[in-house]
């Protein structure tokens, strides 16, 4: 009887315990976060995912928003603004772009892009403004 | 996307004649701040799109609601899902007029900018004190201003409303180059 009590009791216990790790865990988990072995959901070029924005906005964002997304492009502009890098990759045509926020762990190969380079990079595609945006950008075997 | 064109066409320029005078910014950074005994909650976007007519003194700004980064990923899903509710409304706009704008000072002039600002469906009038720097090569925009939440029809469920506050503060700074067109 009294082994059944201590069992029972250390039973709640360790539930208690897994119960409380999992909603630490859960309400503490950190933003999204993109490495090399991130599954990706979509490869495309940077050009053809801007021509599916402005073709029909609704079914891209269908296809491609909160998505793990590979994209190639060629580099249009890096920027660091308000303490964020950012690439920028070429649409079809002048205007539009990829804009892709990189992750902070991605400073020292951001610092080799070159204007005009050829890059793949991956990212979490967040929807189109007058350019879609990519956040938390990893380049791809840099 | 019917929307987001018409809404572009307000402001993009169709001539090269009207380029020259208008500024555009592809990475403004848009903040928010809610502080209450519970917990601070803070999310930043650095995506934000705005068009500045320097002649007119007229600004549209857009901002992809799904860009705001939280610290914690619960916040950014209760964000999204539960109270913007991203699918349905993915986009705030303001657009407004510069009050006596003086396009000819260099230095620094704070000025407010009086418009309307559309978020979760519902469009409200808005004046803004803005603080403008005025260089020959770009003008930059910041300011600070506060909204409430239950002005833009934002359920927050009974449980979690102390976790919440009722006036969030919005800070921006947008920083604007020359349209390249």
């Amino acid at each position: 009887m009294k082994s059944k009590k201590v069992g029972f009791i250390l039973t709640s216990a360790a539930l208690i315990a897994l119960i409380s790790f999992w909603a630490l865990h859960y309400l503490n988990k950190s933003p999204e976060k993109i490495t090399p072995d991130t599954h990706v959901e979509v490869k495309i070029s940077s050009t053809d995912l801007l021509a599916s924005f402005i073709e029909d906005e609704s079914k891209a964002n269908l296809d491609f928003v909160e998505k793990v997304v590979e994209v190639q492009g060629l580099v249009k502009e890096v920027t660091f603004l308000n303490n964020r890098y950012t690439v920028l990759l070429q649409g079809q045509g002048e205007y539009a772009c990829l804009i892709c926020d990189m992750d902070d762990d991605e400073v020292d190969q951001i610092n080799e892009v070159v204007i005009g380079d050829s890059i793949t990079l991956k990212g979490i595609c967040k929807g189109f403004l007058m350019d879609a945006i990519l956040l938390n950008c990893v380049l791809v075997n840099p | 996307m019917k929307r987001t064109i018409l809404f572009l066409l307000l402001v993009l320029p169709l001539s090269a004649v009207f380029a020259q005078s208008r500024l555009i910014a592809r990475q403004g950074q848009v903040s928010f701040f809610s502080y209450t005994s519970v917990e601070n909650i803070e999310a930043t976007n650095n995506q934000a799109f705005s068009l500045i007519d320097i002649e007119k003194k007229e600004i549209a700004i857009s901002i992809l609601m799904r860009a705001f980064v939280f610290k914690k990923a619960l916040m950014r899903e209760h964000f999204n899902e539960s109270y913007i509710e991203s699918d349905i409304f993915p986009k705030a706009t303001f657009e407004g007029n510069i009050i006596d704008f003086d396009t000819s000072l260099p230095q620094s002039q704070t000025k407010i900018v009086k418009g309307t600002i559309t978020l979760h469906g519902v469009t409200k009038e808005k004046e803004i004190k803005t603080t403008i720097v005025n260089d020959k090569n770009q003008v930059v925009l910041t300011g600070k201003f506060s909204m409430t939440v239950a002005d833009y029809e934002i359920k927050i469920p009974p449980i979690v409303a102390g976790n919440i506050a009722k006036t969030i503060e919005v800070t921006f700074r947008i920083q604007y180059a020359p349209h390249e067109k």
